[in-house]
């Protein structure tokens, strides 16, 4: 049995960034790289699975779609126990969007042949949602999003997983396999690597593809393959808020005047 | 990992100096191997911690590894604890690249030094840009004196004030300069100042009738005698009133017989309130203010007798912790019903062997929790509470002085990090204990072991090459103050901030003895 986890290497900013000229993406030397928070759980589910049924010999397959620094995130997934790891890039993909991405990403699952795709529900960078359902779309594959609990025994024709609502509440869905599913935070503790898998990793290949190595054409990789694309990027002006001092009447005489003012009375 | 045995030898404390000539190799050798990793593996934090350390061609190269690109200079701009001579330097950097966003970076991070704070001064200009600058500038901890001074006189701009106001280490005078310009939004958190001097307060105090302006004047350590020796009017001023260490007795009677029952609870954690006043507190409506009385170091046993029976589970355990709680009522409160009173008994400092015993069988684990942490522990509790299965209170007994290296040794192999981490937080670990532990999965766990005193530093030269960059910047900036070429054996020893009780505790052993030979 297989399990391919598709994870994403993230941007996150600090407080004081730039913007690229073009005005469609932060400057690329304010982004700070990390794994996708939603990935770790979603591998940590995968290698649950892995380890409560050994006798099952479930492979953890890891994969990403970006250029070679994205190797660093897939060595942290080698470092925890996944069995394999591939990254997929040419240029082309740059400025690909979730359907975009999702095409090469449906390409690999067909190469691969898993039993079960886990991903996390989003990315904390650009926060789409999108690419887990995109994947099962082009797959046409059973899908649950914003999984919250899996019950699933290798080798299952289906699964049960547990989905978030709005709410507070949950749904209990069955769901046929082989499926895509993307996993929320909190359905499992992820595990830290340890020493000797981090040192062990650092040694490890991981698999480079191109999407037409996987028989992506041209036409449908990257921006041409996408159905959107980012138009401007920016930070909206900031209000005019300000801090009222003073005792709670004050305040509350000072917020009386400035409504009066907003509304022409004063 | 195995662990081959180095020989360990005891310094020679006398005259440390005298050694030099014959283990000066060592650390230079050592030293060459740590810049070297940093430089190959274009470690970015490794190359910052040895930085400071490094002079000469060392310095250039790894200055050119740190500085060469803008990605990495604006992340070391935001790194709170590099060190402040890489700080410095890209405050020079900013100022040679013109490159404000960077300047911005570097009046935010605390640690900037004083004179690179400067340095973005200088060159911050009077744009619409620069304002973020100066604001931040103003609030910086690190801020000298004059530059604070200078920003003061030449700002009009209101949020750069303010935050001169907020920045703790203003000095008095430019305090009093700030008051003199009259804004009255200023004037709370110029009361609020620690520094802020008496006459300031004075002038704040007759500049003003808001009561929040009033009120900090009437709670600041300085606040004028004069001004404590009346009931004020408002509740936030009376407050203020009741919490004043110069309160007089006379007044803080009065001021615990007030309407607002935070005024009373003022009043009752004022250590100057007289007995008398306290008693009507005994038994006042509102519960925080019964347990302020409770939680006063000088309870007197009859208050105990009254307090020990209320229905606020939260005056119970107030005065189950409190030390000046006598031990004798310590026994019923091992009985309470609720575990947060019987577990702030565990924490009495007097609570007897005989009740330790007891609680240490608590169905409650956190009152077991409690009762694990504490140093003073027969060793048949220990170890009745070493057998336990619970993470809090096998986190207490890891962290217990008192437990054996056996124990500890098992314990340190526990699935939980918070038990291992306990563990490496004993102070009383052995070298042995905690060898296995420099191999923990968790980052902030291998700093810990590292820095734990009973390591060698032939054990911590083995985690130079540790995966995790920040906890590799922590090991090469130790080795850096320790091995770098300029620095003297009693220099060294000045680093590592050992005292002489250190010394006979641990003996220390001259890392230019210690390490493997690669």
């Amino acid at each position: 049995m297989k399990i391919l986890v598709t994870i994403k290497q993230v941007a996150s900013l600090d407080e004081d960034f730039e913007l690229r000229d073009d005005g469609r993406d932060v400057e690329a030397d304010f982004h700070v790289f990390d794994l996708n928070e939603w990935d770790h759980y979603a591998l940590e589910e995968a290698m649950r699975l892995k380890e409560g049924a050994q006798d099952a010999g479930i492979e953890v397959v890891v994969a990403t779609v970006g250029p070679d620094s994205a190797d660093e995130e897939l060595r942290k997934c080698l470092a925890k126990g996944a069995d394999r790891a591939i990254r997929i890039w040419s240029d082309d993909l740059e400025g690909a969007d979730p359907v975009g991405i999702a095409r090469v990403l449906a390409a690999l699952a067909r190469k691969e042949a898993p039993d079960l795709i886990f991903a996390g529900v989003q990315a904390s960078d650009h926060a789409y949602g999108a690419t887990g359902m995109a994947l099962a779309g082009l797959l046409d594959w059973p899908h649950a999003a914003v999984v919250a609990g899996l019950d699933y025994s290798p080798g299952s024709p289906c699964a049960t997983v547990r989905r978030e609502l709005e709410g507070g509440a949950y749904a209990t869905v069955k769901v046929q396999t082989p499926a895509v599913l993307t996993l929320q935070l909190g359905i499992n503790t992820p595990r830290y690597a340890s020493l000797r898998g981090i040192k062990q990793a650092a040694a490890r290949s991981i698999e480079t593809l191109s999407p037409a190595e996987l028989g992506v054409p041209a036409g449908e990789t990257g921006a041409a393959g996408s159905l959107s694309r980012v138009r401007r990027v920016y930070v909206p002006e900031l209000g005019r808020a300000q801090m009222i001092d003073g005792t709670p009447a004050e305040q509350a005489a000072r917020l009386a005047s400035l409504i009066k003012e907003f509304r022409g009375e004063a | 990992m195995s662990t081959p045995q180095i020989p360990i030898r005891p310094i020679a404390l006398a005259d440390p100096a005298a050694r030099a000539p014959s283990v000066a190799a060592t650390p230079r050798r050592h030293w060459r191997e740590l810049v070297g990793l940093a430089l190959e593996a274009d470690d970015l934090y490794g190359a910052a911690a040895l930085y400071p350390y490094a002079c000469g061609h060392d310095q250039e190269r790894l200055g050119a590894r740190l500085f060469n690109t803008r990605r990495d200079r604006l992340a070391l701009a935001t790194l709170s604890f590099a060190p402040a001579a890489v700080l410095a330097r890209l405050a020079a950097v900013a100022h040679e690249s013109s490159d404000t966003t960077l300047g911005v970076r570097l009046a935010r991070n605390p640690s900037t030094p004083g004179r690179a704070l400067e340095a973005l001064a200088a060159h911050a200009g009077e744009t619409d840009e620069a304002w973020r600058l100066w604001q931040l500038l103003a609030r910086h901890a690190n801020a000298p004196h004059a530059l604070l001074a200078a920003i003061a006189s030449r700002t009009e701009d209101l949020a750069v004030l303010r935050a001169l106001c907020e920045n703790v280490d203003v000095p008095a005078d430019l305090l009093t300069q700030l008051e003199q310009r009259g804004i009255a939004t200023l004037q709370r958190l110029l009361a609020i100042h620690l520094a802020t001097d008496e006459e300031t307060l004075t002038r704040l105090w007759n500049s003003t009738r808001a009561n929040a302006v009033r009120a900090q004047v009437l709670r600041h350590p300085y606040c004028p005698d004069a001004l404590l020796r009346s009931i004020p009017a408002s509740v936030p001023e009376k407050r203020s009133v009741a919490l004043h260490a110069r309160t007089s007795a006379e007044v803080l009677t009065l001021l615990a017989r007030e309407d607002d029952a935070t005024v009373r609870r003022a009043a009752a954690v004022n250590p100057g309130t007289p007995a008398g006043a306290l008693i009507a507190l005994c038994f006042d409506a509102e519960p925080a203010v019964r347990r302020a009385v409770a939680a006063r170091a000088d309870v007197a046993p009859r208050v105990v007798d009254w307090l020990a029976g209320d229905a606020d589970a939260w005056v119970r355990r107030s005065l189950a912790r409190n030390p000046a709680c006598p031990v004798e009522w310590l026994s019923r409160f091992v009985q309470d019903e609720e575990s947060g009173v019987r577990r702030a008994a565990s924490r009495h400092p007097r609570c007897p062997a005989r009740l330790l015993a007891l609680l240490a069988t608590d169905d409650v684990a956190w009152v077991r929790a409690g009762v694990a942490y504490r140093d003073d522990l027969p060793r048949a509790v220990l170890n009745q509470l070493a057998r336990d299965t619970d993470v809090d209170v096998l986190c207490g007994v890891a962290r217990n002085p008192a437990t054996s290296q056996a124990r500890l040794a098992r314990l340190a192999e526990h699935d939980v990090p918070d038990v291992r981490r306990a563990v490496i937080l004993n102070r009383q670990a052995t070298r042995r204990v905690l060898l296995p532990l420099r191999d923990e999965g968790y980052p902030l766990h291998r700093v810990l072991v590292f820095e734990h005193p009973n390591l060698t530093d032939a054990d911590r030269w083995r985690m130079r090459l540790d995966p995790d960059s920040e906890a590799r910047m922590r090991i090469f900036g130790y080795f850096g103050r320790t091995l770098a070429p300029q620095t003297s054996p009693a220099t060294r020893l000045a680093h590592r901030n050992i005292t002489a009780h250190d010394l006979q505790q641990h003996p220390v052993h001259d890392p230019t003895n210690m390490m493997e030979p690669r």
